[in-house]
């Protein structure tokens, strides 16, 4: 095609013409420019968004099943109160579940019915009719689902921190704030993703907490949530001399008294001039010999110690069903300065140096852990509080008021936080504490009408790793809870429709729309350039255009040659920017560190955003660039193109 | 037989002052036909043939082009100038970037014909080329060439999709007195060898005198001067 021929031939960039290359330049690098960040700052976004639903949805379930006023004013729910069976107290829809009957009201026994339930019938259990409904579309649609309980209740905890300017001492601090407390669920498929996992450190402190709180050491238990790398041996803790090889040298300081030696304390790690002596065993004789080569013998009772600290492989773990920890043995097998340390050592008081919790490890749901701790209700602290230095292993209490026969009383839960979860960036997360449900029902049974900002106390989740079957799980849910005749006492909701999620939902999508309008406002400025090019461009070849005109090159055919230019330039920087978007995206985390390196500080905030920030590439921007750039270029390319067309090309001939 | 004719052409500018530049101009051109039009700077020689080929429209009366009536409500379509109709302007009628062949050839790839090696126009390019001398210059690009090579290369684009006549504007206006020589001998040649009409705006008398017949225009008035 001749228009093609001639487009190409404008597009190269001749010397004669630099003033017009130059902004053909500009234009391109402008509208790689709009497109780079158009992409990046889309992708990032739409990585953002996944992240927080992916939370959203881990933590609170894509669907909710919630009962709704008409369930709590339902004969079926208010009966409990008034039955003797039930304790006269409202049951939660697991209990409802677990309860042997739909009606426990006896007639004989309990006290008679006040008038607005006195002859209703109580013939359908609701819950029972639901889980049937949620069961047999389990099949189908391959969700989980379990009941859920959120209650809420003043948090008191006290936060140990140590002190750095008076050793071994440390402060303690009473951190109070009130508290969501939602329930952990067993069949959640994804809830261990939240789950920040525990350190060495904190497994270390966890060890010591349960020796400090637990009267009966449970080492059983402890291993088999836990597995030991490696331990450290502290500086004065006597060094287990079983470990040492049948004969070593290692650079030593004595503590010489009346030519006798005290105690011998080991430097594995330092140059042996530095020392005062070193310690040697040889096959008959254990002596230790200064640097004037005076030896002083020793016997087999000198206490040995380590200067400083010895980190030790563990190869195994002895005997672990056993009553006490000091019955435990670790098999060591470590070179330390040239010398092999082999054998067994005592657990007892060891500080670990490397462990790892069991695949799958979920404290609040592992009876084995809770065991550890038996006057305590372990309980998962929202990762923020960490840093109000809240540590793993903290004590604290859950305080609540309950009815009692005269006024309403204080009651107390003793907490152990044992680990931390990220909450995403929902604005309650942060005070929400994830507890066992014996937590939630009995702060509930104390006091049954607490419902806090609006969140459901009570209902079912429903997870689906599939988030776009939502719609139509809940769909077919609806149907049938009609079906059944449920849907006026039990509501459905999407992770959309969260009450604390709408909002920032919302935000989400007006940020991007936003966004969108902006770059586009960017774009049709960075086009605008692509006109004026173009008008540099028609004034040049005026002539070659009335030239093609007298050769019969129709008013479209001139009009096309530019806004193909036009279109190219546009392209040509689409692809740039597409190209150093994807570059960008793949290495993002060299950006926010040299971001942050300039601030001086975390250029995002790694609570919010997580240790990288997270992406995805998001291809509505790039369908966006791809069709918004060159139809934008082409817009901006008919002016120009207009103006060419409309050349006379008698005028201009006839000038010489 | 009239091939081409001119009927009470009027040509009025009404900017900055009313002129009129041509008046009631009748013009017979037949096939196979040369006529040169002579007159002095300024009265309309250039305005006329433009309007003749429909580069510009007429304020007055018609074009008649092979039985088809063209005035200033219904001037001439594109693939009229494309096809029937080659152009010879006085200077810069090439497009600099491109090569020589490639210049020749654009009427043919203005008009959608295949224009690769074996075409047939390129056949007919070449053989164009050989005509004008310039064959070793095929591949040369256009800004290159002197202002003489330029406008033989004009002159074979002229010739380039085979049209009934050619419109040539002071053809050899910026040349010297041997360039102008060779291209009136090349032009005159070319519409003789593919029997072409001619209508050739000149001050040169010794272009005039290769055509036959000779107008001179005048206060808007064309009037022939010899047969």
């Amino acid at each position: 095609m001749f228009e093609t021929f001639i487009a190409f031939k404008y597009l190269i960039p001749k010397k004669r013409a630099l003033s017009r290359a130059l902004i053909s330049l500009l234009s391109i690098f402008v509208i790689s420019l709009i497109v780079w960040l158009v992409l990046v700052f889309l992708s990032v976004t739409n990585g953002i968004e996944k992240n927080w639903i992916q939370k959203l949805t881990v933590l609170n379930a894509p669907l909710r099943i919630s009962p709704t006023s008409e369930y709590y004013q339902s004969p079926y729910y208010q009966i409990d109160a008034h039955s003797s069976e039930s304790d006269f107290q409202y049951k939660t829809l697991r209990e409802k579940l677990l309860a042997s009957q739909t009606n426990p009201y006896q007639d004989k026994v309990d006290p008679a019915l006040p008038h607005y339930l006195e002859d209703k019938e109580i013939s359908k259990d609701l819950v029972q009719s639901l889980n049937t409904i949620l069961d047999t579309e389990k099949q189908h649609w391959h969700y989980f689902f379990e009941d859920f309980e959120v209650s809420a209740a003043l948090m008191k905890l006290s936060v140990h921190s140590p002190d750095k300017s008076h050793l071994g001492s440390s402060h303690q601090a009473i951190l109070s704030q009130m508290t969501y407390l939602s329930t952990s669920s067993e069949n959640n498929p994804d809830f261990q993703s939240l789950i920040t996992p525990l350190s060495s450190n904190d497994i270390n402190l966890l060890y010591h907490e349960h020796l400090n709180v637990s009267k009966n050491e449970n080492p059983t238990a402890f291993f088999s949530c836990f597995n030991i790398e490696k331990v450290r041996l502290s500086p004065y803790q006597r060094f287990p001399k079983n470990l040492l090889p049948k004969s070593y040298t290692f650079p030593a300081y004595a503590s010489i008294k009346n030519n006798q030696v005290k105690s011998i304390e080991i430097l594995p790690n330092a140059i042996q001039t530095t020392c005062q002596g070193r310690l040697v065993k040889e096959r008959d004789k254990f002596y230790f010999e200064d640097i004037d080569h005076n030896q002083y013998p020793l016997s087999e009772h000198t206490p040995i110690y380590p200067s400083e600290d010895f980190v030790l492989n563990v190869k195994k773990i002895l005997n672990t069903r056993v009553p006490s920890f000091k019955d435990v043995f670790l098999s060591i097998d470590t070179t330390i300065a040239g010398n092999r340390l082999q054998g067994d050592i005592s657990f007892q008081n060891i500080n670990i140096e490397k462990a790892h919790s069991v695949k799958g490890f979920n404290p609040v749901e592992s009876r084995v852990f809770q065991s550890l701790y038996p006057d305590y209700e372990i309980v998962l602290a929202p990762k923020i509080l960490q840093n109000s230095g809240v540590n793993v292993g903290d004590q604290g209490y859950l305080s609540f008021a309950g009815q009692g026969a005269i006024s309403a009383k204080e009651h107390h839960i003793k907490i152990l936080i044992a680990d931390f979860y990220d909450p995403g960036v929902l604005p309650v997360g942060n005070k929400s504490l994830i507890v066992s449900r014996n937590v939630t029902q009995t702060i509930n049974g104390a006091s049954p009408s607490f419902i806090p900002d609006g969140i459901p106390v009570n209902g079912f989740y429903i997870w689906t790793s599939n988030l776009k079957n939502v719609p139509k799980i809940k769909k077919v849910l609806q149907e049938k809870l009609q079906e059944e005749g449920l849907l006026k006492y039990f509501k459905i909701e999407t992770y959309q429709e969260y009450e604390f999620a709408k909002d920032l939902m919302q935000q989400f999508q007006s940020d991007k729309l936003l966004f969108m309008l902006i770059a586009i406002i960017i774009l049709i400025v960075a086009c605008s350039n692509i006109i004026s090019m173009l008008v540099l461009l028609v004034n040049d070849k005026k002539r070659e255009i009335a030239l093609m005109k007298s050769m019969g090159a129709t008013k479209k055919s001139i009009a096309i040659i530019f806004g193909i230019n036009g279109m190219i330039t546009g392209l040509i920087g689409s692809i740039i920017g597409i190209i150093a978007a994807i570059i960008t995206l793949n290495n993002l985390h060299y950006l926010i560190s040299f971001l942050s390196s300039l601030l001086g500080h975390s250029a995002f905030n790694p609570m919010f955003f997580g240790e990288t920030l997270p992406q995805s590439f998001s291809y509505d921007a790039l369908l966006f660039i791809i069709i918004a750039t060159p139809l934008l270029s082409i817009i901006a390319g008919v002016i120009p193109a207009i103006k060419a067309s409309l050349t006379s090309p008698s005028s201009i001939l006839r000038s010489q | 037989m009239p091939f081409l004719q001119a009927e009470n052409l009027s040509k009025i500018y009404y900017k900055p002052t009313k002129q009129t530049l041509l008046n009631q101009i009748n013009l017979t051109v037949h096939r196979n036909e040369s006529i040169a039009i002579m007159g002095a700077s300024g009265e309309g020689k250039t305005t006329l043939l433009h309007i003749l080929g429909g580069l510009e429209k007429p304020t007055d009366g018609q074009v008649i082009f092979k039985d088809h009536h063209f005035d200033a409500n219904h001037p001439q379509p594109a693939f009229f100038l494309n096809q029937s109709i080659g152009f010879v302007f006085q200077s810069s009628n090439l497009f600099e970037d491109l090569t020589v062949i490639e210049n020749i050839l654009l009427p043919a790839k203005i008009a959608r014909r295949k224009t690769h090696k074996k075409s047939e126009s390129y056949k007919q390019a070449l053989q164009l080329l050989s005509l004008i001398g310039l064959q070793d210059k095929i591949e040369a690009p256009a800004k290159i060439l002197s202002g003489g090579e330029k406008q033989r290369v004009a002159i074979a684009r002229a010739f380039c999709n085979d049209p009934q006549i050619i419109l040539a504007d002071e053809p050899s206006g910026n040349l010297d007195f041997e360039n102008s020589l060779l291209i009136h001998s090349l032009l005159i040649d070319c519409v003789k060898k593919f029997n072409k009409s001619l209508i050739v705006v000149t001050h040169d008398i010794e272009l005039a005198k290769l055509c036959n017949k000779i107008y001179t225009l005048k206060s808007g008035h064309l009037t022939i001067k010899t047969s």
